[in-house]
């Protein structure tokens, strides 16, 4: 690798601050503001207005505790309950509400919340609506439900994944978009092309930058992620985030192999364009679309153990299960060569195309 | 040093030579079966309207276009076109290469020296002669954006000659700028000539080039209608030149 054209971009990427700066600093402010933000101020709402129950028949020690845990409290006589609970026999529960009152609704609701995450296995739930249509019973299950037991692990299977594409998509258009059509515009690249180096070293530092760069976004998003984290425990105890470093290492390994793939596919769309105003919107519309396709795919088809083959959608797979279950190094090997192979690619078509006169510089 | 004892005992051998070059755009031939030949240490002239296809000539000779047809040789075959080797031997100025707007001076000829000098004392050295040459000092410190169009032609000029290259390719050097700076340039080129360069420049101004070179290269629609000493270009060959740059005579790209 030449040092000093390695240099020369490095030198040309920190003159744009701007661009650079936005795109190290709005992590730091956007991930604590759009996690942190909304899930404090839901917590802390939920804890203001407590929701009241009473029990008639035989008491169920085991859901009385589990609900005075969270927002609910017990009242006992010529009170206006909220929820009226009925034990009986056989661990089974009868809630009557009213489906016409508010603060019924509310609380039915977060009482099978509760019995959701809390996985009551054994606990048979029916429901009496005393509203509309009183004395129509419904009945819940609460078997075989499989949720995640923790609302910290919630926010991360779903924040990590879509905030970490999103800003390697970014980055990706911010950083790569810029290298070969910036140039373009600002009639230098003849200067790089005159200089005693070959094509493919030119192209091939121009995207070391890119995706050093991108790299640099995503540490910025993992501070960001932490200090949403960090932010939302001080502020609630409601919420715990019960995830391991290695967890975290694994994740920022997907994220960093991404980093590659999105660098190489945004230099090459530079390539292609003829100036910054074309590569924008091309990089912008085939971003968005990668972003989708692995977002839309990763989520949709979550169970789906094969995903881990199909390149773009097994980053969003691997970013939320990460944090589920244990991956296994099987997993992160496909992936591994699974991108490794598709940048490879991408990369070669990089160089072909950047050797060809008609994309060097305007005619 | 090789190369230097080479000039000494080849002067005139051809060190730039076309045969039969064509380069087409579609069905449009920018340049139309060209063969011509450059001696080392000479001036050599080419002059043409614009979009008479002397740009184009000049992109193919340093390699940054391939011909559609025809070969070249640089320094009789010894020098690969568009190696590594001929980048370091051909200095090519052009406005389609400016140097970097928003670095300074210094840290353009910094960056750009340090691909031809290991050393730190002596780039330190060459970038202030070059520096002084060009009398670029009161702006060393200045970003280029906001040099006057013939300091950012200095520039341009000083970033290529501080790799010292074999042959200086000149596009339009004069274009655009005030009469001092094109005297300026002329010293340049006279000094560099004296030093033993080959200089190949390109121009639309007669004057210019009589007064520079000893050979020149007429131009016109993509083909070459003359080559040879000024004086011997006949009447008629002038006249549709003449013709040509009092209508287009201007900014050549």
């Amino acid at each position: 690798m030449n040092l000093a054209y390695f240099k020369k971009e490095w030198k040309e990427y920190s003159r744009n601050w701007k661009s650079s700066l936005l795109m190290l600093l709005l992590p730091l402010f956007i991930f604590p503001v759009s996690i942190a933000l909304p899930v404090t101020m839901l917590t802390m709402d939920k804890e203001e207005t407590p929701f009241y129950f009473k029990w008639e028949g035989e008491e169920n020690t085991n859901v009385t505790s589990l609900l005075t845990q969270h927002q609910f409290q017990q009242i006992t006589k010529d009170e206006q309950e909220d929820i009226l609970l009925q034990g009986n026999a056989n661990d089974s529960v009868t809630i009557h509400f009213n489906s016409n009152k508010k603060e019924s609704r509310y609380a039915l609701e977060a009482i099978e919340q509760l019995f959701i995450n809390q996985q009551m296995a054994s606990l048979t739930t029916q429901i009496i609506d005393l509203g509309e249509q009183p004395e129509q019973m419904l009945q819940v299950q609460v078997k075989d439900q499989h949720q995640p037991s923790d609302t910290g692990l919630e926010i991360a299977t779903y924040f990590v994944p879509m905030g970490i594409l999103l800003m390697v998509v970014l980055g990706g258009i911010v950083h790569g978009s810029a290298t070969v059509s910036g140039e373009k515009d600002r009639n230098t690249i003849q200067t790089s092309l005159l200089l005693p180096l070959s094509r493919s070293q030119i192209i091939l530092i121009k995207y070391l930058v890119t995706v050093i760069t991108n790299i640099l976004t995503v540490i910025s998003s993992y501070t960001g992620i932490v200090l949403a984290f960090i932010i939302i425990t001080k502020f609630t105890d409601k919420v715990t985030f019960d995830f391991t470093s290695k967890q975290m290492l694994m994740s920022m390994y997907v994220a960093f192999l991404a980093c590659f793939l999105y660098s190489a596919i945004h230099v090459c769309l530079s390539i292609l364009a003829k100036d910054l105003k074309e590569v924008q919107t091309f990089s912008t519309i085939i971003g968005m679309l990668l972003l989708f396709i692995a977002l839309g795919l990763g989520n949709l088809l979550v169970d789906k153990a094969w995903l881990i083959w199909l390149p773009i959608a097994n980053q969003a797979f691997l970013l939320s299960q990460i944090f589920h279950e244990p991956i296994a190094l099987l997993s992160l090997i496909i992936y591994t060569i699974s991108t490794l192979s598709i940048t490879i690619g991408v990369v070669y078509l990089m160089i072909t195309l950047f050797k060809k006169e008609r994309f060097a510089f305007k005619q | 040093m090789k190369l230097k004892r080479w000039r000494e005992s080849n002067y005139s051998m051809a060190i730039i030579k076309l045969h039969h070059v064509t380069k087409c755009y579609g069905d449009t031939k920018a340049v139309n079966d060209i063969s011509l030949t450059i001696h080392q240490g000479e001036v050599y002239g080419l002059l043409g309207e614009n979009g008479a296809g002397k740009t184009t000539l000049l992109r193919i000779i340093t390699g940054l276009i391939e011909p559609t047809d025809g070969t070249y040789t640089i320094n009789g075959g010894e020098i690969k076109p568009k190696s590594i080797e001929a980048k370091r031997y051909l200095g090519f100025v052009t406005t389609d290469a400016r140097p970097l707007p928003d670095l300074t001076v210094q840290e353009n000829l910094a960056l750009f020296g340090s691909f031809f000098y290991k050393d730190k004392i002596q780039l330190h050295s060459r970038i202030q002669e070059i520096i002084s040459d060009l009398e670029l000092q009161p702006h060393i410190n200045k970003r280029v954006d906001v040099l006057s169009t013939g300091n950012k032609q200095k520039v341009a000029i000083a970033r290529v000659l501080i790799g010292d290259p074999e042959i200086l390719i000149l596009d339009e050097p004069m274009n655009g700028l005030d009469v001092s700076t094109q005297q300026k340039i002329r010293q340049l080129i006279i000094q560099l000539k004296e030093q033993g360069k080959t200089i190949v420049f390109t121009s639309h101004n007669m004057n210019e080039i009589a007064e520079l070179t000893e050979r020149i290269g007429v131009i016109q629609k993509g083909s070459l209608i003359f080559e040879g000493a000024i004086q011997h270009l006949t009447y008629e060959q002038r006249v549709p030149f003449l013709e040509g740059l009092l209508v287009d005579g201007g900014d050549q790209q």
